[in-house]
């Protein structure tokens, strides 16, 4: 009796079963699972949610220490990088300055150069000299003449064995005798305390035009010939007077000299001995 | 040992100078750390080696500028004599002191330069040279006094310790 009762039992536990299953696998249960589950995965959304607000709670503090060392260690990145950067478009500009003036050197093949960097200047505020790195260890003599690639910079004043003083042309002491293009007039270009250029002894009647190039004539045979030397970029005419004189826009700029080439093979010419003075035979 | 420390104090201030300083000029001004140097060490109480400073800065400007050799020796030495003067009479203040050497000692050592380049028969504008280098280098040098006074304060403490009663 009783096995036949639990058979009976078994069969109608199936029979229901097959049949929820049935019922479930024809979408006739959703209804009813949707009103029986909704709460327990609302509440258990519920839940998670608290759980995963408690978590960052106690992680933040770790994560935030973390960020920071991180964006310590990027800060730090990119300082390093900046300062390649910084070494990298100096070493740049180094190798375009050196570039032009081997450009300059092959086109002038004539001269021989030594190229010195740029490493102070004079002291005074009435004087325009710098300081370059090459001294007579290095061939560098007074009176050689210095350029870049754009033009005439000055001529070596001083040595030591390892440094040299260049009086640039704009010095109010310098004066170089210079040659007017295309008239070919020649004339004296002096320095001024201003650092500005003037040209002088420009012979009245000849014809000068701001934009004509002025360069060296090689007279006196302080500098070597054809150095260009800047433009005319004014001139002063008066009837009276028995000179022309005009301003010259220098080629070089003397504020940012840094790396410069001096003539070594050209030897300067003292012609003072061949100047009559007073009381001579 | 106050004298040895002259060479590497001076020559730093002078290789500062004619490296960085030369190229922030004031109109075309400059300043001069040497004559400030030289002008700071006179002033201070206990120094005794202000001349034999005012020697070494004047003949390292010598060397570096083409200037005519001496002038900056003699200028420095006047420079210290009037400090030295200054400081007798107005010890109590020693930044005014600072202050007004520096502006007498600006004037006088580029009123010389001006006068030597002038004999030298120089075409140089005295309102230009004035208005364009004795004024601005002057503004330079002042603002320039007051740091180098306190560094200059601060070596000679440390050579010359005050001494403490017991």
């Amino acid at each position: 009796m009783n096995t036949s009762s639990r058979n009976l039992q078994t069969i109608v536990f199936v029979l229901v079963a097959v049949g929820f299953i049935a019922l479930a696998l024809g979408g006739y249960l959703t209804p009813l699972s949707r009103m029986i589950l909704s709460p327990f995965i609302s509440a258990q959304s519920w839940i998670y949610s608290r759980y995963q607000a408690a978590q960052d709670f106690i992680r933040t503090p770790q994560d935030m220490a973390r960020l920071q060392q991180k964006n310590l260690q990027s800060e730090a990145q990119i300082s390093q990088l900046q300062a390649q950067i910084i070494e990298l478009q100096q070493q740049l500009a180094e190798t375009n300055i050196l570039s032009a003036l081997v450009d300059f050197a092959r086109a002038n093949p004539e001269n021989r150069y030594q190229a010195a960097s740029v490493i102070a200047r004079d002291p005074s505020p009435f004087l325009h000299y710098v300081i370059i790195n090459r001294g007579s260890d290095d061939n560098i003599q007074r009176g050689m003449p210095v350029v870049t690639q754009q033009g005439l910079v000055g001529r070596i004043d001083a040595t030591t064995a390892n440094a040299a003083r260049v009086q640039l042309i704009t010095d109010s002491t310098s004066i170089v005798s210079a040659k007017i293009q295309p008239s070919g007039t020649q004339a004296v270009l002096r320095g001024q305390l201003s650092g500005d250029l003037i040209l002088d002894l420009i012979p009245q009647g000849t014809l000068v035009e701001a934009g004509d190039l002025v360069l060296t004539s090689g007279l006196g045979g302080g500098y070597p010939a054809n150095i260009v030397i800047g433009q005319i970029s004014g001139i002063r005419s008066q009837p009276q007077d028995l000179f022309q004189t005009a301003s010259v826009q220098s080629v070089v700029n003397f504020n940012q000299l840094e790396i410069v080439l001096v003539i070594v093979n050209f030897k300067p010419v003292n012609i003072e001995p061949l100047i009559p003075t007073q009381g001579a035979p | 040992m106050q004298l040895l420390l002259a060479f590497p104090i001076l020559i730093g201030l002078l290789m500062f100078q004619i490296g960085v300083l030369s190229n922030i000029p004031l109109l075309h001004g400059y300043s001069d750390l040497v004559l400030l140097a030289i002008i700071a060490w006179a002033l201070q109480k206990k120094v005794t080696t202000a001349w034999q400073w005012c020697l070494i800065g004047g003949l390292l400007m010598t060397i570096v500028s083409a200037m005519p050799p001496g002038l900056y020796l003699v200028s420095y030495m006047l420079i210290v004599g009037i400090a030295l003067l200054v400081k007798r009479i107005v010890w109590r203040i020693p930044l005014v002191s600072m202050l007004s050497v520096t502006v007498l000692g600006s004037f006088l050592l580029l009123g010389i330069s001006y006068s030597v380049l002038r004999l030298e028969n120089l075409d140089l504008s005295f309102i230009y040279s004035f208005q364009e280098i004795m004024v601005p280098t002057t503004i330079l040098n002042v603002i320039l006094a007051v740091p180098v006074y306190a560094l200059i304060s601060e070596i000679a403490r440390w050579i010359y310790p005050e001494e403490i009663e017991v």
